[in-house]
């Protein structure tokens, strides 16, 4: 059968470099920043008891 | 005997735990867990029981100064100092599992959530920093003409807002990937609103993945539904959503599953609602219980989003006047 294909939006902004793969990329990093930020904070919080 | 007690307490929990709902009681245990009686009172009093027990047990002047009915009780029920034992590694990954259980259903941003907030924040002032250095290069310094040629450089709002937008849309693959939910895919979309309805995508993440034409001058759509309501709605369950009577979901979106989310960004100075973020996960990541804490995410952003709105809506006007 053939496959109808969807008529698509053009955003009026198109950044580049934001496929799938780039932005789960990029968000687990930043993930993996922020629990090592959040337990730095935790350790200065602790020793500033 | 006993067992008919168990029995009884087990028959118990199990018409409670449904009733009560698995969310609700994670957050109680985890409530629980973190009050400070718990913590520094039963927990290391638990840990220290067996140990202590046989500790004084064995030294005589401690066992002759202590009561008689303590040590007959021990040794009554000496099999519960062993099983304490044996349990206190299970407690403490059961504690663990009830931990980040209830981290999943939290309403509250927790440590690393908030280090992430302040990243997603970042972002988008890193990029604007990055566009007005990199105009002090002398090699782009000669190009300049007038001021409006160094304000027009700098001053990108359309594609700063875009910036903006992919920061949320990092901001929910991250807090999902730290929820122990990294397969959950997010679709976010930025529409622009006018009497009530999306007029056009302002920019859509990822950008391999457009939204239909169909939902752009939808009013049956989730972002219609926001911004009449003026109200964030989170739907739960898409798949239920679209069965039901009243749905909220537009037709368009027919292959979409999971949850979502519609924020409208209401601009009280001019009295209107011009932009409304949609962001779907393919999983049940948003949920109605947590709205107080998306609402208090989505608001920091929000005054970003409307000052780069506003700085695009004055370079439109200026250069409809000619300026």
């Amino acid at each position: 059968m053939k496959k109808v294909k969807k008529e698509v939006v053009k955003p009026r902004v198109i950044l580049g470099g934001s496929s799938r793969s780039d932005l789960k990329k990029e968000a687990l990093r930043w993930a993996k920043e922020a629990k090592r930020e959040s337990q730095l904070w935790r350790k200065y919080f602790a020793m500033s008891k | 005997m006993k067992l008919t007690r168990f029995a009884y307490l087990f028959i118990l929990l199990a018409v409670l735990v449904p009733w009560l709902q698995k969310e609700r009681v994670f957050r109680i245990l985890d409530r629980i867990l973190e009050a400070p009686s718990y913590k520094r009172v039963i927990k290391p009093t638990l840990i220290a029981f067996p140990s202590a027990a046989i500790l004084c047990y064995q030294i005589p002047l401690i066992k002759t100064h202590l009561p008689q009915f303590i040590w007959t009780w021990l040794e009554k029920h000496v099999i519960l100092l062993a099983g304490i034992y044996l349990l206190l590694p299970i407690f403490v990954g059961l504690e663990d599992f009830i931990r980040e259980k209830a981290r999943i259903y939290s309403d509250i941003l927790p440590p690393d959530g908030q280090s992430l907030l302040l990243k997603a924040l970042d972002y988008p002032v890193l990029k604007k920093m990055d566009r007005f250095l990199s105009a002090l290069r002398p090699s782009k310094l000669n190009k300049f003409q007038s001021a409006g040629d160094i304000f027009r450089e700098i001053t990108q709002p359309d594609r700063q807002l875009a910036e903006i937008i992919r920061s949320i849309h990092n901001f929910f693959e991250a807090l999902a990937a730290l929820q122990n939910m990294p397969d959950a895919n997010f679709r976010t979309v930025l529409f622009k609103m006018a009497r009530k309805i999306p007029v056009e995508s302002w920019c859509c993440f990822p950008e391999s993945e457009l939204p239909v034409q169909g939902i752009i001058y939808d009013k049956t759509c989730l972002a219609s539904h926001a911004v009449k309501r003026k109200k964030m709605i989170i739907i739960e369950d898409i798949k239920k959503e679209k069965k039901s009577m009243r749905s909220r979901v537009s037709r368009y979106c027919e292959s979409e599953e999971g949850s979502a989310l519609c924020y409208p960004i209401e601009c009280r100075h001019i009295n209107t609602i011009p932009l409304a973020i949609r962001i779907v996960s393919d999983k049940p990541f948003f949920k109605s219980s947590a709205k107080n804490l998306y609402e208090e995410i989505l608001e920091r952003f929000k005054y970003r989003i409307l000052i780069e709105y506003g700085l695009s809506q004055l370079k439109n006007y200026t250069r409809e006047k000619g300026c």
